[in-house]
């Protein structure tokens, strides 16, 4: 349902052009969930933003193709965009106390994306359509209280008008949530959703999000950068680093026999319930600056323990290693 | 609640009221000259005996502490006592003038915000481009720019050179129409009036431009960064995500919390158009308090000017006070 070919997104910055995204081919079928994991920068959420054309100023989509249904999202109007966002694919985002607008009611909120996708018809089209305003507004209201039910909102009726500061933070990601399913998505993009909350909240929001996708065959992106999480939650997965994918894979293949070096030190970092004080793992150095990287050779070689001399120069492709498994890494070549 | 609060902030006010008093009346009596003698200096037949009368009609030949405290104890039963030089109870002077001043407060405060606010949505939405560096080239004009002087010019360009729109009073002196509101505007509508309202708009339109200048500039920098700094936020690009059209969302998401720090300036800039109204009315000869405190101070009538500026300082108070309160619906976050 959704295929992304050779994106390419950059920011151009004093410092030099900042390639966030660096050339990403992903591919997602219906019902499935894809989750996408890396550190922090790189460059997981500029790719779904990418999919909903929403790449922040001064960054833009320089190249690439972003296929959903068979239609190229890049080549869209900008009605046409307006009309997918929020109706064929939705969005959450990873820190649901900036996501709501805070001067308005949660429950308006989510009438508003019923509204603005005209999800319940107004009686009579054009100038006349006044007539039926307040009979439309009340179908809303309806649906909009049953979708917080339905996420799991008590008292919807009452929480209904209260402001999103009156909210916990796990309650304004269920809104959240509720607004994204409101037109009944085919793709669901989550960027780091549980990133922002504790970890038994996380649970219930990560249990949301599956009862999803399995009662509604809806199919999800979701971003993390926790491996954990990914490997328990989703069928495939694809580790980006500094822009670029650098393996991916079904969820087994990819937890269960790693390839590539920062996937096998990303695993390592997870942290495992023992009864020994063992010392947490790290990947060694940074995530390195993008604007200052060298545009040959494999981009973690800086960090990478299993380096040799010929990954500095090597211009390395994505590599079949199996059935759907693709790595890139010298190694494989 | 919400009555119990308003009440404590009215409260509140009193001892700031009380501190203004003081003031002014120190202030007034330490300027050089007194009334009577600003009196001698315009007649020409006064005697000695009316001296002394006039003195002790104004308790001014008593200590200067028992004026203040009978300064304030007639204040606090709302007395603001009498006109040295037009023998007129102040509050009946206050109430004649007026309707002159709110009209004029009223059309400036309407012209500013309906110039200075869309003006400072449009330029954040177009950051950086020539016409949103042109709007703030202008509104900076418009902050450094005293009103005497804009005053001045725009009596120039529209009154002296095109002969477009009158420069002095607050309608053409041949039209009479009976007295209502006091608002010159409104009572020509009451009195189906047209060529009245029209002569009365006509006058209105450049002292309320010359007054709302500043207040335009100001609002359209302060909506502006505000602006910027809202469409910054995570709820604006959620709302685009949701599929809100692009003009909703910067007209219903972005707007309704960019005028939250506007208000608070709003508040803040009603006294700057109280104090430019002095200089505005007297520009264009717009016969309100304004006028009327400029005089009462070269005349050093010392009772009109108390009671003017008090009543200048209450205004004030209550603006903000209504702003405060105006805030609390805006921001939900916010209790009075
Ligand atoms: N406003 C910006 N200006 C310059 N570079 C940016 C900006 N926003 C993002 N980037 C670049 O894009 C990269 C990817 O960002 P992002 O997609 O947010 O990463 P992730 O979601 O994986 O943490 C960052 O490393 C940064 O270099
Ligand atoms: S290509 Fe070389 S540096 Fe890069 S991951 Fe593989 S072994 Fe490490
Ligand atoms: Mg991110």
């Amino acid at each position: 349902m959704l295929e992304i070919r050779n994106l390419k997104v950059v920011f151009e910055t004093d410092r030099g052009v900042v390639k966030a995204v660096n050339g990403i081919d992903l591919t997602l079928e219906r019902g499935k969930i894809l989750g996408l994991v890396g550190e922090s920068g790189s460059g997981k959420s500029m790719t779904l933003l990418s999919i909903l054309r929403l790449v922040p100023y001064p960054g833009k989509i320089v190249e690439g193709e972003i296929l959903f249904e068979g239609e190229d999202l890049l080549k869209k109007s900008a009605s046409q965009m307006r009309e997918i966002r929020g109706k064929d694919i939705a969005m959450i985002f990873q820190d649901p106390m900036t996501t709501l607008n805070p001067v308005f009611p949660v429950g308006e909120q989510i009438r508003e994306s019923l509204r603005v996708h005209n999800i319940i018809k107004p009686e009579k089209e054009g100038i006349l359509g006044f007539l039926g305003e307040r009979d439309r507004r009340k179908k809303e209201y309806e649906k909009a209280v049953e979708l917080m039910e339905k996420v799991g909102i008590s008292y919807p009726e009452k929480r209904y008008f209260s402001y999103p500061h009156q909210f916990s933070g796990g309650m304004q990601q269920r809104a959240i949530i509720a607004i994204a399913l409101s037109c009944n998505p085919k793709l669901l993009l989550a960027d780091e959703p549980t990133t922002a909350l504790d970890v038994t909240i996380q649970a219930q929001i990560l249990d949301l999000l599956r009862q999803i996708n399995e009662v509604n065959g809806t199919s999800i992106i979701f971003v993390t950068h926790d491996l954990a999480v990914a490997a328990e939650f989703c069928d495939e997965i694809a580790v980006m680093y500094a822009g670029q994918m650098v393996e991916k894979g079904p969820v087994d293949k990819v937890i269960g026999e790693p390839k590539h070096p920062y996937t096998k030190g990303l695993l390592k970092s997870i942290p495992k319930i023992t009864r020994k004080k063992e010392k947490l793992y790290a990947i060694p150095g940074n995530v390195p600056d993008l604007a200052s990287l060298s545009p040959k050779g494999c981009p973690f070689y800086e960090r990478c323990e299993e380096a040799v001399e010929e990954c500095k120069e090597v211009e390395l492709p994505l590599i079949e290693v199996s059935d759907g498994e693709f790595v890139r890494c010298i190694k494989y070549l | 609640m919400r009555e119990a609060k308003v009440l404590k902030r009215v409260l509140y006010t009193i001892p700031i009221m009380l501190a203004i008093a003081i003031t002014v009346f120190v202030f007034m009596r330490f300027t050089p000259g007194d009334p009577v003698d600003i009196m001698m200096g315009k007649e020409s037949m006064v005697s000695q005996q009316d001296i002394e009368l006039l003195k002790k009609e104004f308790n001014l030949d008593k200590p200067i502490y028992t004026q203040l405290y009978i300064f304030l104890t007639n204040l606090l039963k709302g007395d603001l006592g009498k006109s040295i030089t037009k023998g007129v109870p102040v509050i009946e002077l206050i109430r004649e003038t007026l309707p002159a001043t709110i009209e004029l407060a009223l059309a400036a405060l309407t012209l500013g915000i309906l110039i200075g606010i869309p003006i400072g949505i449009i330029s954040a939405v177009k950051q950086n481009s020539w016409l949103d560096r042109t709007m703030m080239a202008i509104s900076f004009t418009g902050i450094s720019m005293p009103s005497f002087w804009l005053g001045l010019i725009l009596i120039l360009i529209f009154s002296a050179k095109l002969n477009l729109l009158p420069s002095q009073g607050r309608i053409n002196f041949l039209i009479y129409i009976p007295k209502v509101t006091g608002f010159y505007t409104i009572d020509s509508l009451l009195a189906g009036d047209w060529e009245a309202f029209v002569s009365s708009l006509r006058h209105l339109f450049l002292p309320a431009l010359t007054l709302s200048a500043p207040l335009a500039a100001v609002l359209a920098r302060v909506m502006r960064s505000s602006m910027l700094e809202v469409l910054r936020n995570d709820y604006v690009v959620f709302a685009r995500a949701k599929g809100v059209p692009e003009k909703l969302v910067i007209l219903k998401h972005a707007v309704r919390n960019a005028l939250i720090p506007t208000v608070t300036v709003l508040g803040m800039e009603v006294g700057a158009l109280l104090g430019g109204n002095m200089i505005v009315e007297n520009v264009f000869g717009w016969p309100g308090i304004g006028r009327l405190v400029v005089t009462a101070i070269f005349d050093r009538d010392y009772p009109l000017v108390q009671g003017v500026v008090m009543f200048y300082a209450f205004t004030f108070v209550m603006a903000n006070l209504l702003v405060d309160i105006l805030y609390t619906y805006l921001d939900p976050k916010i209790e009075l």
